[in-house]
């Protein structure tokens, strides 16, 4: 692999890599506002400059400057090297690039950074930004000297709607394009654009638009200061009280890799960031994943329900194993869900097969809706596959089947998983099954028609494995602890189990996941490398 | 004795010799110890009664270097606090009597006893300040957890934090009225009375302010 | 016993009084404990409470009582006046003058020293203020009773001397009742403008706030324990501390005359009484039982109090509780046995053990302290360890088992608990006064007055009423009972506490060997004593009457250094160097509060 020397180490990279991307790879920051690992490079921001020395026997390409000598009290001549941008300078074998090490960069760095802050409002109280923006990052680490201008920085239109996600801030904004960008690059809907010159220019939405599209939230996520702020995020929380788990986002079937910002005091989740996973979902999430973090907290079941009136978890752990005593076990069946995860699955199959004696097992999940060629998929569910996975051999009656044999009668006693059904027609036919016991995480379909509920935690409340669309297996992190009664199903599914007289052999997470992952190496946790870009 | 001049084989441990305090039949008996002893509390003793009875004790904040009675007997007498005194937070307004805090959580963060609670609220439609700034909707101080360190006036960047209200913690019968609420702090003028500080504020429709936006500058 | 009405009267009176007394004091110790136990740590301690009275009110306070004195010697001076004659004529003088003189300059002293701290405000505050330094004031009172008793002795005996004699008694008395209205209107007056007079009694007032504050405080039992032993605990530790007084006698023997029948004439004092021995009939001792065990009656009791500390331990249900209440008992015992032996030795040399006879025994010779010194300390280390308190508080050592036996005592039990300390701290300092200060003995003072001799050799002789005689003595014991309570208060600011072991060995392995060898060597003392020849007797006799001395002039001494201290100037330095000391100097100093010493 060929090599190029930057700061006297040597850095690999891959024929056709810019010097910033294969520094990026090793994990050196080269710091850049505009460049972005999953955009095109515009190369706007002059931050990234780096000096390359000549090839051997070839002149250095200088430029004559001006520099202030204070000790004559005038201007004098200088020489001084053409600087690159390393996020357009494609390296090449044996190049030398001086990036910390340089005098130049780093008067460089300093005054770029000083020309980004000039027409800057410093309102980092009231920014959304502070405490994860570049701009503060780099004023601490590369500006050498105060801001010099005396004059009243440019004012400049503030909290401009962009749409029904995103509000802009003009003054906060470096014009990185990085926006743009993603608008045309990654969303094909080239809706922002830049608009006048210098130190008025600014971001504007195209006339009689405006950003709407599916990745607007992106835009948000890849702007380096406090320009653009999201709507629903903006006033919430200070990023220094959040605290980050490495989660798979349970919106649909691709399965993108997140962080779960939560704060740990108030046990609440704000947002989720995507996670850099180029496998997966490469830099990006859609808004409908991005804003799915909200379903943590709305309509959850967060206390045991019998016959729809709420009691506790015990009680109606104990009513549940009430009602599965003697049940002839040709009349049960377990629904599995795919909203759960492998865990909660594997648990309640083991308790259907094992210790109920049933032989049917169903599937369900949520109903399918639109999807894209991004990222987004059709499928609503993040473990569809892995329930053919947890059956094989074999696979799970489909819904359908289901509602055939309850109808047909086969089936009177149903310990589901799972709050929604994918054929909302067929809720009525879940009120005459005689006996069904729901392991829900929400209000839906299944919970209101139980005759018996138990609260089951969230994804975000307890770790566990999904498989998605392209069979990946894919671990996500617990971010807050069980919210109110509620407790993951498959520890559910043990209590109920040992109500019922058979203990199960496995008491961890770790346990469950050994039932199953025998045959399925795959899981494993997807490699994270922080914040991408 | 030397190093070169020790035998080989496992060194011998030599202590260091620490002379034994010498504890005379004096001390021993302990009586002509506890004699002295008595002589330094009753010369305090006189000396202290003798100048309370006859009004010379000393000036508490005057004389306080001086031997004798320096209590200060509160609710009657009282020192003065020295100008950087760190009393009881108060917020302070703006012109037009609004809080100038704008929930940046700075203080919060900087707080090492975690007593600040505030909950961020947006201004309602129409108000010039709607989307481009916040303001505390609760403020929330925890009298009886804070430690007076005052990082939270050093934290603020508006200003908005101060505790130059000369007044000490009051004490209170429950806990929950040590739990002082925004309107509370907002009550408190500073020492000289006012409630606004002397730093500056750009306001919207201030010659000085940033501006909304190109078109409506100020 | 054939006891008839009077002496039952007499002896509930007694009681009574002892009763009173040890109570009393064991307040004014509480009191003194907190507030003065403060003023050794530079600071003033618990003196907030306060009666407010309206200003009329205080105002006839301080008047009446003025009026009543000034009214009353005046008029026994001119009723009894003509009656006095020669010697007692003079003497009567002598005293009414010297106590014009004496109220003059001391109403003078005072009054300038509060002008001199608020200001004058009115004429005579001016003509004091131009007086100077009020300590001229006290100058000038000393220079007027040593004039005054220099011409009456100059002129004794002649017809200015019986002139001078008249003008001392009779202008003496208008002096005298002058002066005191003079002061007590003075004080009428400048309170005139106060809304209300606040009563603080220098922080007297405090303990009586505390005790009233204990009485309705939560009276908490803990659940599990013996509730019936639980409440009698503080009961068995406060009596068995306040009952022991009965057999020390707080005063001389009064003699009363008899009617035919042998009963008292209360009606009848002896006017004077031999010097020594005690009338056989009409005798009423003033101690509340003159048993003839007597101090082992003493024993016997606070050998009882070990047994409240103990029970409220172990009634707790507490463990520390119990560990303080063992510790209590262990204590107890131990030191208990130190008591007895160190008074062996006395009981020995006084050949007694009614502690009546001890006191008798002592005003004839010397005192105990100076016949058994040794014996003197260890009993009163001994006595200190007995009241449990620093430095042997192990019981309830707070550092190490919360308060020890009264953990779970809240309200008034746990402050009888409390307050049985300062009973113990009083009646053991009146048993160490009885048996080792002479109890109510004074130095050259006896039944018929004083004489001031030593050996044959008699300085001064004169004669007192017997009346006299007794009340100088019962001040006597009371004072020196105050002193030793103060030195024990004294003790307890001075000492940090013991370890329970250092405890232990100070206990058994020092006190008690060194009592035994006491006894010892009392025994070959009293032999060779015994057996020695008249002139080492005579010797000895002399001797006594030399420590005597020794008290006398040590008391003086002492009362000298006291004046001399009061009357040395305080200085003090001003440093403002603070932004507070700067403040509070424009504003002119920190306001002054209603603090009193």
């Amino acid at each position: 692999m060929p090599t190029f020397k930057l700061d006297d180490r040597e850095i690999p990279f891959e024929p056709g890599d810019t010097i910033i991307r294969a520094a990026h790879r090793v994990g050196i920051d080269i710091p850049h506002y505009c460049w972005h690992p999953g955009l095109s490079v515009a190369a706007n921001c002059r931050m990234c400059l780096v000096e390359v020395e000549p090839p051997p026997g070839r002149p250095a390409l200088m430029l004559d400057v001006l520099a202030w000598d204070a000790e004559r009290g005038e201007y004098v001549p200088q020489k001084k090297p053409k600087l690159q941008p390393a996020c357009q300078l494609t390296a090449a074998d044996g190049m030398v690039v001086k990036s910390q090490t340089s005098e130049h960069v780093k008067r460089a760095r300093s005054a770029v950074q000083e020309l980004l802050l000039l027409n800057h409002p410093v309102d980092c109280p009231i920014c959304d930004q502070a405490g994860e923006c570049r701009l503060q990052d780099y004023w601490l680490e590369h500006q050498a000297h105060k801001k010099r201008m005396r004059d009243e920085p440019v004012h400049k239109p503030k909290a401009v709607v962009f749409g029904p996600t995103i509000v802009y801030d003009a003054e906060r904004c470096i014009v990185c394009t990085r926006c743009v960008r993603v608008s045309a690059e990654l969303a094909k809907d080239p809706v922002l654009s830049v608009r006048e010159r210098g130190n008025l220019n600014e971001i504007v939405v195209a006339p009689g638009r405006q950003l709407d599209h599916k990745y607007s939230l992106m835009t948000e996520y890849v702007c380096p200061v406090g320009a653009l702020t999201a709507v629903d995020f903006r006033f919430k929380a200070r990023v220094w009280f959040l605290r980050s788990a490495r989660t798979i986002c349970v919106g649909c079937a691709t399965g993108c890799n997140s962080f779960t910002d939560f704060d740990p005091r108030s046990q609440k989740v704000f947002r989720y960031r995507p996670r850099e996973n180029l496998a997966v979902n490469k830099y990006w999430m859609c808004d409908d994943g991005m804003l799915d973090y909200r379903r943590i907290h709305e309509n959850r079941v967060l206390e045991g329900r019998v016959g729809g009136e709420p009691t506790s978890r015990d009680a109606a752990i104990t009513k549940a194993a009430e009602l599965l005593t003697g049940a002839d076990p040709d009349s049960v069946a377990v629904l599995l869900s795919a909203e759960h995860s492998q865990e909660d699955n594997a648990a309640l199959l083991w308790l259907g097969r094992e210790v109920l004696g049933a032989s049917a097992v169903y599937a369900t999940g949520r109903p399918e809706g639109e999807g894209d060629d991004v990222l987004r998929h059709v499928d609503k569910n993040p473990n569809q596959v892995g329930l053919f996975e947890l059956v094989a051999p074999g696979a799970p009656g489909s819904f359908t089947d289901f509602v055939k044999a309850v109808q047909s009668g086969r089936v009177r006693t149903v310990v589901a998983l799972g709050s929604q059904i994918p054929e909302p027609d067929a809720e009525a036919v879940l009120a005459s099954i005689p006996v069904l016991i729901a392991l829900s995480t929400h209000v839906g379909p299944l919970s209101t028609r139980a005759k018996v509920v138990l609260p089951a935690s969230s994804w975000a409340e307890a770790d566990g494995t999904f498989v998605n669309a392209k069979g990946l297996s894919q671990e996500s992190e617990q971010a807050i602890r069980p919210q109110g009664e509620s407790r993951p199903a498959w520890r559910l599914v043990a209590d109920l189990a040992r109500a019922l007289g058979q203990a199960p052999t496995w008491k961890r997470t770790d346990d469950v996941r050994s039932t199953f992952n025998g045959s399925n190496a795959s899981a494993a946790m997807a490699p994270s490398a922080g914040v991408s870009g | 004795m030397s190093d070169s001049t020790l035998p080989l084989g496992p060194r011998k441990i030599v202590g260091k010799p620490v002379p034994r305090p010498k504890r005379g039949p004096g001390v021993q008996t302990y009586l002509p110890e506890i004699a002295k002893g008595l002589a330094i509390t009753m010369r305090h003793f006189f000396r202290n009664t003798k100048e309370m009875a006859l009004g010379q004790r000393n000036d508490p904040s005057l004389e306080a270097i001086e031997d004798g009675v320096n209590t200060v007997s509160y609710p009657e007498q009282r020192r003065p606090y020295p100008y950087r005194f760190r009393g009881v937070h108060r917020l302070t307004h703006r012109e037009d009597g609004s809080p100038r805090c704008v929930a940046c959580l700075c203080c919060s963060t900087a707080c090492p006893s975690q007593c600040i609670y505030i909950e961020a609220g947006e201004y309602p439609e129409g108000d010039p300040r709607r989307g481009y700034e916040r303001f505390p909707k609760r403020f929330v101080i925890d009298e009886l957890r804070c430690v007076f360190c005052g990082f939270c006036v050093e934290a603020c960047p508006c200003d908005a934090i101060r505790m130059d209200t000369g007044m000490h913690a009051a004490p209170y019968d429950s806990r929950d009225q040590f739990i002082y609420e925004r309107d509370l702090l907002m009550g408190f003028p500073g020492r000289d009375g006012t409630y606004t500080t002397q730093n500056p504020r750009h306001e919207p429709g201030d010659p000085t302010h940033p501006g909304i936006d190109r078109d409506h500058p100020h | 016993m054939n006891m008839d009405w009077v002496e039952f009267g007499l002896s509930a009176a007694k009681a009574f009084a002892v009763v009173m007394f040890a109570m009393n004091v064991a307040v004014l110790l509480t009191w003194a404990d907190r507030r003065q136990g403060a003023m050794i740590q530079d600071r003033v301690g618990p003196n907030r409470a306060v009666a407010w009275i309206p200003t009329k009110v205080a105002q006839a306070l301080a008047v009446l009582p003025a009026l009543g004195v000034a009214a009353a010697l005046p008029a026994y001076v001119k009723l009894r006046g003509a009656e006095l004659t020669g010697s007692a004529e003079v003497g009567a003088a002598l005293a009414v003058s010297q106590l014009a003189i004496f109220w003059v300059w001391m109403t003078a002293l005072v009054i300038a020293g509060r002008v001199a701290r608020r200001g004058v405000r009115n004429s005579f505050d001016a003509f004091l203020a131009g007086l100077g330094d009020p300590r001229r004031i006290f100058y000038f009172g000393i220079g007027a009773h040593a004039v005054s008793l220099a011409l009456g002795a100059y002129y004794r005996g002649t017809e200015t001397g019986d002139a001078l004699t008249s003008v001392g008694l009779y202008g003496g008395a208008a002096v005298f009742a002058f002066a005191v209205l003079f002061g007590a209107g003075y004080a009428a007056y400048s309170i005139r403008n106060e809304p209300r007079i606040g009563l603080r009694l220098v922080g007297l007032l405090h303990p009586a706030a505390d005790g009233l504050k204990t009485l309705f405080k939560e009276d908490f039992i803990p659940p599990r324990a013996d509730r019936l032993l639980h409440s009698l605990a503080p009961l068995i530790a406060f009596f068995p501390a306040l009952v022991v007084l009965a057999v020390v006698p707080f005063g001389d023997t009064l003699c009363f005359g008899v009617d035919e029948s042998g009963s008292i004439q209360l009606t009848e004092l002896m006017p004077v009484v031999p010097a020594t021995g005690v009338c056989t009939e009409g005798a009423v001792p003033l101690g509340v039982l003159d048993l003839n065990v007597g101090v082992l009656y003493f024993f016997a009791l606070a050998g009882t109090g070990i047994v409240g500390a103990a029970l409220a331990g172990w009634a707790s249900d507490n463990k520390f509780s119990l560990l303080g209440g063992l510790r209590a008992a262990s204590q107890m015992v131990s030191y208990e046995v130190t008591m007895g032996l160190t008074l062996i030795g006395a009981f020995m040399i006084y050949g007694t053990l009614q502690v009546d006879d001890m006191i008798r025994w002592q005003a004839e010779n010397a005192w105990g302290i100076f016949v058994q010194p040794f014996a003197f300390v260890m009993f009163f280390a001994a006595a200190v360890a007995e009241s449990k308190r620093i430095p042997f508080d192990l019981p309830e050592g707070e550092s190490e088992i919360v308060a020890g036996y009264f953990t779970e005592y809240s309200g008034m039990k746990f402050a009888m608990f409390f307050f049985s300390e300062y009973i113990a701290v009083v009646t053991s300092s009146a048993l160490i006064a009885a048996v080792f200060l002479g109890g109510w003995h004074l130095p050259f003072v006896n039944r018929a007055g004083i004489e001031i001799a030593i050996g044959e050799t008699v300085f001064f002789s004169q004669q007192l009423p017997h009346l006299l005689v007794v009340l100088l003595g019962v001040v006597g014991f009371v004072g020196k009972t105050i002193l030793l309570c103060w030195l024990q208060l004294t003790i307890r600011w001075t000492l940090p506490r013991f370890r329970y072991d250092q405890l232990m060995k100070l206990g058994w392995r020092k006190l008690l060997p060194a009592s035994l060898v006491n006894i010892l060597a009392t025994g070959l003392l009293v032999l060779l004593v015994q057996n020695a020849d008249p002139r080492v007797e005579k010797a000895l006799g002399t001797a006594g009457d030399l420590t005597m001395a020794l008290v006398a002039i040590a008391g003086l001494f002492a009362f000298v250094r006291l004046v001399l201290f009061l009357l040395e100037p305080t200085t003090k330095r001003r440093l403002l160097a603070t932004s507070t000391a700067q403040f509070a100097a424009a504003m002119g100093g920190t306001p002054t509060s209603r603090m009193q010493a």
